[in-house]
């Protein structure tokens, strides 16, 4: 089973905010988790960095605003 | 595939995805079953083998759904930094629980380690750690000496200083907690600034840096309970040109790039694990494929593989590791399913052999199960199972004793027999750091007379810390320039603000062109540099008070005293407004505990509650703020 990219954002943000999995949808941003705050932010794009093995951007990191956000640069 | 790869292949080339997936069904199912070892050990496998921030999450969270797991030991750790370092606290955790220990880890104020170090009531000592790690690094402890260098005039002074400030502040540390420090090493620049020419100079930089790391192991053996972290080694074994991420570094003071992470806590876990106690005192070894290449009862002493070349070399390597453990007080002990007759020929007679019979404190070499062995061994020298660790080529029988025998540390080893010695060097079973003559000798150090001397001089090296930060405040109006600025302050500003009152840029303009309020902006230089608008306070006048609606500083340069100058210049402007009262709202959130003795501490009085809002109260015809003697201020209004 090959998992989407969708699949794979909502493992990494599950597990940093430690939220379960079912929790997490393209909607969920930093307004609706109370962890994803600017520390939580960085957090992510570094853990999101070592799981996709890319690089982001600060520039792009200020636009992720939801998870949508991610998986769309992540597809990019 | 080079040969470092097929040992050690970089986190992006391992094919992790499907091996991932399955191995999460595994956890998932041996959680369900309640077989609480086997969802250990695969936890354990995949943090090995993908040290990420998820899995150290998943790590921990599933770690905790295991009833009655008790640490083998405990650990309060604070992190004292000059960078961002938060992000290294799950991987430490997770790596940490994973080996029996119950990490529990604080991460002081941004940038604010000399403070922490020098205030005897600072949040440091009150959180009673066991253990204080300092993350600093170059760029910020010795900023000319790592990206001016050439613009140094006195490169040896520039060195006593750093070493003679590092001295003072591990002094007063060592006179008021008993915990063990961690000193870094300085990591040199990538390039030397001079080139190739850096070398033909008396003292060039990297010789500088030399110097200075040179001068922090002495430092560290002059004290008990100081043991030095080569950071500098660290950067170097992965590599200086990809460790850091400047893009991070200069966007969000993070400097490390997201691989590095997993590196610097494992690092960090090398020196926490022994600490704890968590030791190994025997490491038990297989012999055929593991001591050396083949089997010595189908091939003969003559035919195993032992020797300069491969593929004998890489045993040599492993045994040549073993020795040094030996060397370092670590038993070695041997399980080994073979006819003892030919095992201990090979050990005696083969020319290549380093380890001997005698290196052996014990041995089971027979056709019994290894399980059993070690349990023998272990009784045989009078130990726990929980002190041995054991090293065997054939994952089958590692697989059996993490199962048959959970107390015992079983090594890891990769495919190839060219890593086994890295395996053994790396693993922090087998670090010492000579703790126990320590320990007697710090509770000899931690005297009461040194504490009262050593308060005295806390105090001198504090504010000469302070004032050598050459600290240049500008307090002024907030004009249309700077009121995005501030509007941003009000809304990102979380650990230093009073109210955390959010404002947007077009609210601000409205609030202060109504004639009661004022805005005023601290901007604040130091010796590394401009640091930028800093803080802002919004103030309403009505009548006979000044009402301060907000009041917040960056936290990087929280712990400075600036606050105090921001408030003090407040006080100057309200009395000379003719106001009597001035007074401010504490609102307690999540995140501003730094602020919350900050009236207290400026002898403001509370005089009402709301729910757990607090309104404190100055009178301004019966008191004075202080400006802080250590900051300049151009123009600045006295206080009364």
């Amino acid at each position: 089973m090959s998992e989407t990219t969708f699949d794979r954002v909502r493992t990494v943000v599950a597990a940093c905010f430690q939220m379960p999995e079912s929790a997490v949808s393209l909607e969920t941003s930093p307004l609706t988790v109370v962890a994803w705050d600017s520390m939580g932010h960085m957090t992510l794009v570094l853990a999101l960095e070592q799981e996709f093995g890319n690089y982001i951007e600060p520039e792009d990191m200020e636009r992720l605003l939801s998870v949508q956000d991610i998986v769309a640069l992540l597809e990019r | 595939m080079s040969l470092i790869d097929r040992i050690d292949p970089p986190l992006d080339q391992v094919p992790c995805r499907p091996a991932d997936e399955s191995r999460g069904e595994a956890i998932e199912q041996a959680l369900i079953m309640q077989d609480w070892r086997r969802a250990e050990d695969l936890l354990g496998q995949q943090f090995q083998a993908r040290p990420t921030l998820a899995n150290a999450h998943l790590v921990l969270d599933r770690l905790g759904r295991i009833p009655d797991r008790k640490a083998r030991a405990t650990c309060r750790l604070m992190i004292c930094r000059s960078f961002t370092v938060e992000p290294i606290v799950p991987l430490l955790r997770a790596g940490a629980a994973l080996q029996g220990l119950s990490l529990t880890a604080a991460v002081g104020a941004f940038n604010a380690y000399v403070q922490e170090l020098l205030d005897p009531a600072s949040a440091l000592y009150n959180f009673r750690p066991d253990a204080v790690i300092l993350a600093v690094q170059s760029r910020d402890l010795v900023p000319d000496l790592w990206g001016r260098f050439l613009a140094v005039a006195d490169v040896a002074g520039a060195i006593d200083q750093v070493l003679a400030d590092m001295d003072a502040r591990v002094a007063v540390f060592r006179a008021h907690s008993p915990a063990h420090l961690v000193l870094p090493t300085l990591e040199q620049p990538c390039w030397p600034q001079a080139g190739f020419l850096d070398g033909r100079s008396e003292l060039g930089q990297v010789e500088a840096f030399g110097e200075i790391n040179r001068g922090i192991r002495q430092l560290a053996r002059r004290y008990p309970g100081v043991s030095v972290f080569d950071y500098d080694a660290l950067v170097a074994r992965h590599g200086r040109l990809t460790w850091h991420d400047e893009r991070k570094w200069l966007a969000m003071r993070m400097p490390l790039a997201a691989d590095s992470l997993a590196h610097l806590a494992a690092a960090y876990l090398r020196i926490l694990v022994p600490l704890a106690g968590l030791t190994a005192k025997v490491l038990v070894v297989d012999l055929d494929e593991t001591l050396w290449g083949g089997v010595v009862a189908e091939d003969g002493l003559a035919g195993i593989r032992l020797g300069a070349d491969h593929p004998g070399a890489a045993h040599i390597a492993l045994q040549q590791a073993l020795l040094d453990l030996h060397h370092r007080g670590v038993l070695l002990a041997i399980a080994s399913k073979n006819n003892e007759a030919d095992a201990l020929e090979a050990l005696e007679h083969h020319p290549d052999m380093l380890l001997r019979p005698h290196h052996f404190s014990a041995w089971r070499i027979n056709w019994n199960d290894k399980a059993q062995s070690l349990r023998e061994i272990a009784a045989e020298l009078n130990l726990g199972l929980d002190s041995l660790a054991f090293l065997d080529d054939n994952p089958a029988e590692r697989a059996l004793i993490r199962q048959a025998l959970p107390d015992v540390h079983v090594l890891e080893l990769p495919h190839d027999p060219l890593g086994y010695a890295a395996a053994v060097r790396s693993d922090a079973a087998f670090e010492r750091l000579a703790v126990t003559e320590e320990d007697v000798a710090r509770s000899r150090y931690y005297s009461d007379a040194r504490h009262r001397t050593a308060d005295a001089a806390a105090a001198t090296t504090l504010d000469g810390f302070l004032r050598s930060l050459a600290m240049r405040a500008e307090i002024a109006a907030m004009t249309a320039v700077t009121l995005p600025r501030v509007a941003q302050l009000t809304q990102k500003t979380n650990q230093f603000n009073l109210t955390t009152r959010r404002y947007s840029d077009t609210e601000l303009a409205g609030l202060t062109a109504d004639p009661h309020w004022q805005a005023y902006t601290l901007r604040l230089q130091d010796s590394f540099g401009d640091n930028g608008l800093v803080g802002a306070a919004l103030l309403r006048f009505t009548g006979d008070i000044c009402e301060v609606d907000t009041f917040l500083l960056s936290c990087r340069v929280i712990g400075r005293t600036a606050e105090t100058a921001l408030l003090a210049y407040v006080a100057g402007v309200a009395t000379a407004a003719g106001t009597r009262w001035l007074q401010g709202w504490f609102c307690p959130t999540l995140k501003n505990a730094p602020a919350r003795e900050f009236y207290r501490s400026h002898g403001f009085q509370p005089v009402e509650t709301r729910v757990s809002d607090t309104l404190w109260r100055f009178d301004l015809s019966n008191g004075t703020i202080r400006f802080p003697e250590w900051i300049t201020c151009p123009g600045k209004e006295r206080d009364s």
